[in-house]
């Protein structure tokens, strides 16, 4: 739960319930500032030094970062609880794709066109890749100056990290980008050279040590000179890479969040691409890189560099990221209602569905790319899904029952058919039952579903 | 001489002195003199005004002296120490034990949350999945990969423990389902003897979901099974389950609560299952798993809180957690053919791989599986989660330059 309560900010406001930032009390913005559902500045009445105090008293444990400017803009960081169910997580970690100064420029730039162009659908959200990390690897600083450009060209809104032990080749970096880049890494070899370039060019700094300690003494002294860092604890790679690399996050995290050791008090970074190198065969290297990378999206990573853009191996990291960056305190569900899915009439099917957010996108989604007009009878599930409310007992013959009067279906077609999901089998009598419709199963996934319809002659009911 | 190299001159002088060894009490500047507890010589302001030159000969590599005096405050891990434990249960009973397993498994144990905080007693275990009869509908990449064994389920379970090395087999006997065969109980109990013999690995007794059917068939099982400490996968609140709590508790087995992703359904199904006679050690729990993508957010969450509670001493919630991540393959992105989201023989595995590794980090001890890359992978990664914690293979510096 947030450390600071709603009295504290309380405190720090006007008091006098104007009611400019949208809430009727200022006790009740305050609630709002403390569950991060408003910024400080929405309200028009503090002064500079008042604002100050209040961010400074909402900061949370893990430092917010920015990485870039304008349109390349990313935000990481930014959590205040160990566990997604005592608040919320925010800032989902952004994916940088690494591209090479040894790659040639045209495979060069056409990997950053494939990740500037990635996309995949999935629940009426577009997941995307976020960044690009340019990586030295000959330590040329023409080379590297030369990545750079190439992927800056061919980029329009994704982040840049800048990547090298050497402080001359980022300089060299630096000298094509100069829009607050993440660099990164900076260790214990290259260690104050590193601080003096991010500090002298304000630029967010990756240190990166193997052991705790040691990352506790680089962050002491990087924050002497630099206030946006990001802590790589030494992603793990090999067989124990997912248990040591999220043991190790996990640690920093509650030493940060529980503990308040501030040195700790900052985003995390993990880096998959190695794995590009370590294993010879591509697919086991895109493999291990999304096994691995999907773990840390659950436990603690605030960003992430991958070499893959194979999009079977980014989705299950971008679906977990998705997933695990929802907000708890919002239910994922939709309106339970009759919807209409294309231009239905009194002959279209009625087919029915929980009200869980995905269920309902999946099954509209379907049946809208078939152009299958019908009747979406969405039941109230309490946002479960069908499998689940089934074994709950939320999806039962009553709860359609009370659907089919609440939204009036006898009206809307004179048939009285209704087809429910494969995977609601076990409750088509107990439908029968209790609505006296006939019940037709229909499939196990909705995207069989346009064919069935068509096969067993639903598409247009006529009466009886 | 110049102005500008005259005042370098002066400046370097002046930095010497001030700089220097042993300190000086007084600086002579032309008509002027200061006290050097009057100068505040802020190193960054002078840099600014300093020759590049001088900067690097002189402040420099005192800044960074400096600099290495940073004070490095001392660092404790987070170790938390809980009040509470995760009971120890055991699945399978060699012949000393009166059963006729060549191993058992242990789950549970733990007494801590993180591997930081303590390597678990009994690192996570896989299941592997074996059905009675193929016509449950078998994930395309799974039936690609395990091939005709699957028509028959001894074959199957012998085929599974003996090429992908699993700990634990479950038999589920859905065929008794009356909206699949409605195979009768009996026939389902051969099936059951027959596997029984044909492997030696702890074996779990999986139903078909009916609530009437699987309380005949968890009874008859438990009898069948004397002995032979299975476990008895699931019951839930919409069965008579005290008949097979009783059963388990006279023929030595361990029985699998189930509840819809609800701590306290399933708080309060444990707590009935335990004042019926069973204890912590003879059950398992589910509470449910949901595919990464279809609601995997709440299982993270359901299991945390439990897990959690547990370790703050919730005697209701101290046992293993079981999971189902089989679910996965319910998830269109494991199964479905579609090009745009790349070969589903790559995507479906890592999908189930994916689900099974999320929840066991939120705290399941016992993994049911389908894919013999996803078991593999699995296997080897959270086996680590039992040891503590390793490093120094490779890091992202040996490739990089």
């Amino acid at each position: 739960m947030p450390e600071v309560s709603a009295m504290d900010v309380y405190k720090l406001l006007p008091k006098s319930n104007c009611g400019a930032c949208g809430c009727k009390t200022c006790m009740e913005f305050a609630t709002k500032l403390v569950n991060r559902e408003a910024d400080p500045e929405d309200c028009p009445n503090l002064d500079e030094e008042a604002l100050e105090k209040l961010r400074e008293l909402l900061a949370p444990p893990i430092r917010e970062v920015s990485i870039c400017e304008g349109d390349r803009r990313v935000v990481v960081g930014g959590d205040e609880v160990l566990f997604r169910h005592e608040l919320s997580y925010f800032n989902p970690p952004p994916v940088f794709i690494a591209v090479y100064d040894d790659m040639e420029e045209d495979e060069l730039r056409e990997k950053v066109e494939r990740a500037q162009e990635f996309q995949v659908e999935r629940v009426g959200e577009t997941l995307r890749v976020d960044g690009l990390a340019v990586v030295s690897r000959t330590g040329d600083p023409e080379r590297f100056a030369a990545a750079v450009e190439t992927a800056v060209e061919h980029s329009e809104d994704l982040a840049i990290a800048l990547v090298s032990q050497s402080p001359d080749v980022l300089e060299s970096g630096l000298d094509v980008f100069d829009e607050r880049p993440l660099l990164y890494p900076c260790t214990e070899e290259n260690r104050d050279d590193m601080i003096e370039l991010a500090a002298e060019h304000e630029c967010p700094l990756g240190l990166h040590a193997t052991e705790v300690e040691d990352l506790v003494e680089l962050a002491a002294h990087a924050r002497e000179r630099v206030e946006d860092l990001l802590l790589d604890p030494g992603t793990e790679l090999g067989p124990h890479d997912v248990v040591a690399t999220t043991d190790k996050l996990a640690e920093l995290r509650k030493a940060a969040i529980e503990e308040e050791f501030e040195l700790l008090g900052y985003p995390t970074l993990v880096t998959t691409f190695p794995y590009r190198f370590l294993e010879d065969d591509p697919v086991e290297a895109a493999r291990r890189e999304s096994y691995l990378a999907s773990a840390c999206v659950l436990r603690y990573a605030d960003a992430l560099i991958m070499d893959t853009l194979e999009p079977w191996a980014l989705l299950p990291v971008l679906t977990q990221r998705q997933c695990i960056y929802t907000d708890p305190r919002e239910p994922q569900e939709v309106d339970p209602g009759l919807y209409k899915i294309g231009d239905p009439d009194e002959h279209s099917p009625v087919l029915v569905t929980t009200n869980f957010t995905l269920t309902y996108h999946c099954v509209a989604d379907d049946l809208e790319s078939a152009d299958v007009d019908c009747w979406l009878l969405v039941i109230d599930t309490g946002g479960l899904a069908v499998d689940v409310s089934v074994a709950g007992g939320q999806f039962n013959g009553q709860a359609v029952k009370e659907a089919l009067e609440e939204f009036n279906v006898e009206e809307k077609v004179n048939h009285r058919v209704l087809v429910i999901p494969g995977k609601a089998a076990a409750v088509k009598g107990d439908v029968e039952d209790a609505t006296g419709w006939k019940v037709v199963i229909g499939t196990q996934d909705s995207s069989e579903l346009p064919e069935f319809l068509e096969k067993e002659g639903l598409l247009r009911i006529e009466e009886g | 001489m110049s102005e500008r190299e005259r005042v370098d001159e002066l400046l370097e002088k002046l930095l010497n002195r001030v700089l220097g060894e042993g300190g000086v009490e007084e600086v002579e500047l032309r008509n002027v003199s200061i006290e050097v507890e009057e100068l505040e010589l802020d190193l960054r302001t002078v840099a600014q005004a300093l020759p590049r030159e001088v900067w690097e000969r002189l402040v420099k590599p005192r800044a960074e002296e400096a600099r290495r005096e940073v004070e490095v405050p001392e660092y404790e891990p987070p170790v938390e120490e809980y009040e509470g434990e995760v009971a120890e249960v055991q699945l399978g009973a060699t012949r000393s034990e009166g059963g006729t397993r060549d191993r058992v498994v242990k789950l549970g144990g733990e007494r801590a949350y993180f591997v930081f905080e303590g390597p678990r007693p009994n690192p996570p275990v896989v299941t592997f999945d074996v059905f009675d009869t193929p016509d449950v509908g078998i994930p395309g990449p799974i039936r690609e990969e395990l091939g005709d064994v699957v028509e028959d389920p001894v074959d199957w379970a012998r085929t599974v423990v003996k090429r992908y090395d699993v700990d634990v087999i479950t038999l589920h006997l859905v065929s008794t389902s009356p909206k699949l065969h409605d195979a009768p109980v009996e026939e389902a109990m051969k099936t059951l003897e027959d596997v029984l013999d044909a492997v030696k690995v702890p074996v779990i007794v999986g139903g078909s979901g009916d609530p009437e059917k699987d309380v005949e068939l968890f009874v008859k099982a438990a009898e069948v099974c004397e002995g032979e400490r299975v476990m008895l996968s699931s019951i839930n609140e919409d069965m008579d389950f005290e008949r097979v709590v009783d059963a388990a508790k006279e023929y030595g087995h361990v029985v699998l609560t189930f509840a819809p992703v609800d701590v306290n359904m399933m708080k309060t199904l444990n707590k009935k299952v335990l004042n019926r006679g069973l204890s912590k050690e003879d059950v398992v729990m589910d509470p449910t798993t949901c595919a990464l993508g279809y609601g995997i957010e709440y299982t993270v969450d359901v299991m945390t809180r439990i897990r959690l509670a547990a370790l703050r001493g919730d005697e209701y919630l101290q046992m293993p957690i079981s999971s189902g991540s089989t679910n996965a393959w319910a998830a269109r992105e494991a199964w479905m053919k579609e090009e745009s989201w790349g070969p589903r023989e790559y995507r479906g595995p890592l999908w189930e791989a994916v689900t099974a590794t999320t929840v066991a980090l939120c705290g399941a001890d016992l993994l049911m599986m389908f894919h013999p890359w996803a078991v593999r992978v699995v296997q080897e990664a959270l086996e680590h989660m039992g040891r503590e914690r390793k490093g120094g293979d490779a890091y992202v510096t040996d490739f990089i330059a």
